[in-house]
């Protein structure tokens, strides 16, 4: 198996331990720049991903045409000029024109695509008819959004309720993240990379095994829906539960 | 007598004499920056202090807009990190509360914003409302069509007071959540806005920030106009990111004068 991390302009981790981590399990591993620098016309990919912007959550978002001033924000933060942030964009829309942008030699089951990008995600879930906010989008390519590691999983049941009693403005809110900070992940959370690896990991297991998640909390590859869940599961040893450990194990003593 | 003796022809001469001297001035200005609040004042401050030919129009007869207080009447204003550099650039002292966040007076951090416009030689025409704006070739903006804030107030019917128009490079929207330059353009047929947004209130700032920036040929759109353009997330009584996007929107408009 091949990984080729792609480290999105933007993303303040270097990836090189998430890449020796990979290695580690029995992949191949490149870390490679942009995606979108190697693969496609920047000045396209900012328009198509201007029109991928989600505007209301209960709507399924559709490509559509987006704003002069939108294109020209895509374009700077393709380039690393400016900053992802406050924009949330449909993830499947993303993953299905990165999927178009690999050249045919690039794409086989023996070579895992993962891309790492600042910029936030979300699923519309036809059940409930709304979006969710996701830290991974799996398939081809992998998608991980560092933003979506912080917002997507929930955090501590008494983020919400102390935010109630004491107000939604800055102050209040950097003072219970202050208090919290052991049970909840924010941005530039040194264990950050840590985390990742553990959504890196899932990737590796959609693509080899077609499954990705364990039901098991103390297990790396738990889907977790809250922070405290999601650091319990990541720093807990061993890292894997016995079924996953013996798959991974079957897989690198089976040769290619 | 304490004060000199002068007759009222003579104030009157002296307040219209030099009221149509500016007027006729910038009739014709490097950059119109439409709201005086804290977003287009650090633009103003910004782009006089390097010599850009600069307007400010405001349609209230004070400057800065909400900077005055912050939340609920409060007169505390709230910044967070790097917005404090622009607070210590304008000489205002401050406190930080918890890491990274800083509380300073609203009077005293808004005088000193409108104070270092004014002498870095911005000019400003307040009580004045931008009703619609000037195109030129490709509908580039250049320049806004303007009357009195008053007048703006009455029905038509009833007023029939003709505007008057002024032309600049580059026009500044930052009206705040009302986007009034935007909004002439949207009439127009010529431009579409988001609207508000209501997700990821958490990075609104940085957003707001990083999408300052040209939003049709000619126009900058900056501070809360930001948001409501690109259907940004709102956010609290926190003011770094009006700040910063006066910052940037002076950045983007040099880029755009050195272009011309």
């Amino acid at each position: 198996m091949r990984i080729f991390i792609y480290r999105e302009p933007g993303v303040e981790l270097s990836l090189a331990s998430t890449a020796d981590y990979l290695a580690g399990k029995g992949a191949r591993v490149e870390l490679r720049g942009s995606f979108f620098s190697r693969f496609a016309n920047l000045q396209e990919a900012a328009g198509k991903i201007a029109g991928m912007r989600i505007s209301d959550p209960s709507r399924p978002a559709v490509e559509g045409e987006p704003l002069y001033g939108e294109v020209k924000y895509e374009l700077r933060v393709l380039r690393g000029e400016a900053k992802a942030g406050g924009v949330v964009y449909d993830g499947f829309l993303l993953q299905n024109y990165m999927r178009g942008l690999l050249p045919r030699r690039e794409v086989g089951l023996d070579k895992l695509h993962l891309s790492v990008t600042p910029r936030l995600l979300a699923t519309f879930d036809e059940d409930d008819r709304r979006y969710h906010l996701r830290a991974i989008i799996l398939g081809y390519p992998a998608i991980i959004s560092t933003s979506g590691i912080v917002e997507a999983p929930a955090k501590p049941r008494e983020f919400y309720l102390q935010r109630r009693l004491l107000g939604e403005d800055a102050l209040a809110e950097a003072r219970i993240k202050q208090k919290l900070r052991e049970k909840l992940l924010d941005y530039g959370d040194p264990r950050m990379e840590e985390v990742l690896k553990g959504y890196a990991l899932q990737a590796l297991f959609y693509q080899l095994f077609g499954e990705a998640f364990c039901e098991s909390t103390r297990c790396r590859l738990y889907n977790a829906h809250w922070q405290e869940e999601l650091l319990a599961a990541q720093f807990s040893q061993p890292e894997l539960c016995e079924k996953h450990k013996k798959m991974l194990e079957r897989w690198r003593s089976t040769p290619p | 007598m304490l004060f000199q003796k002068v007759e009222e022809k003579d104030v009157t001469q002296a307040i219209v004499g030099e009221f149509s001297k500016m007027l006729s001035e910038y009739a014709e200005s490097d950059v119109i920056i439409v709201g005086g609040g804290p977003a287009g004042l650090t633009a103003a401050k910004e782009l006089a202090s390097r010599g850009v030919k600069t307007l400010i129009i405001e349609r209230n007869n004070y400057l800065g807009g909400g900077f005055w207080i912050g939340g609920y009447l409060m007169n505390k204003v709230t910044v967070r990190s790097p917005g404090e550099k622009v607070l210590d650039e304008i000489g205002v002292p401050y406190q930080e509360y918890v890491r990274g966040l800083y509380v300073t007076d609203g009077p005293h951090a808004c005088s000193k914003l409108i104070a270092a416009a004014c002498d870095a030689g911005a000019r400003i025409l307040n009580m004045t409302r931008v009703d619609d704006v000037v195109l030129r070739e490709g509908n580039r903006v250049a320049g806004v069509v303007i009357n009195w804030t008053p007048i703006s107030a009455l029905p038509r019917e009833i007023t029939c007071v003709d505007p008057v128009s002024l032309q600049a490079k580059v026009v500044i929207d930052a009206t705040g959540h009302e986007a009034e330059v935007v909004s002439a353009l949207v009439k127009r047929g010529l431009m579409k806005v988001r609207g508000y947004g209501a997700m990821w209130v958490e990075r609104s700032e940085d957003a707001v920030v990083e999408h300052t920036g040209e939003a049709h040929p000619g126009l900058i759109v900056a501070g809360m106009a930001v948001s409501t353009v690109y259907g940004l997330p709102r956010m609290g009584p926190t003011f770094g990111a009006m700040l910063l996007s006066g910052k940037r929107a002076a950045e983007v408009a040099l880029e755009l004068l050195q272009k011309k």
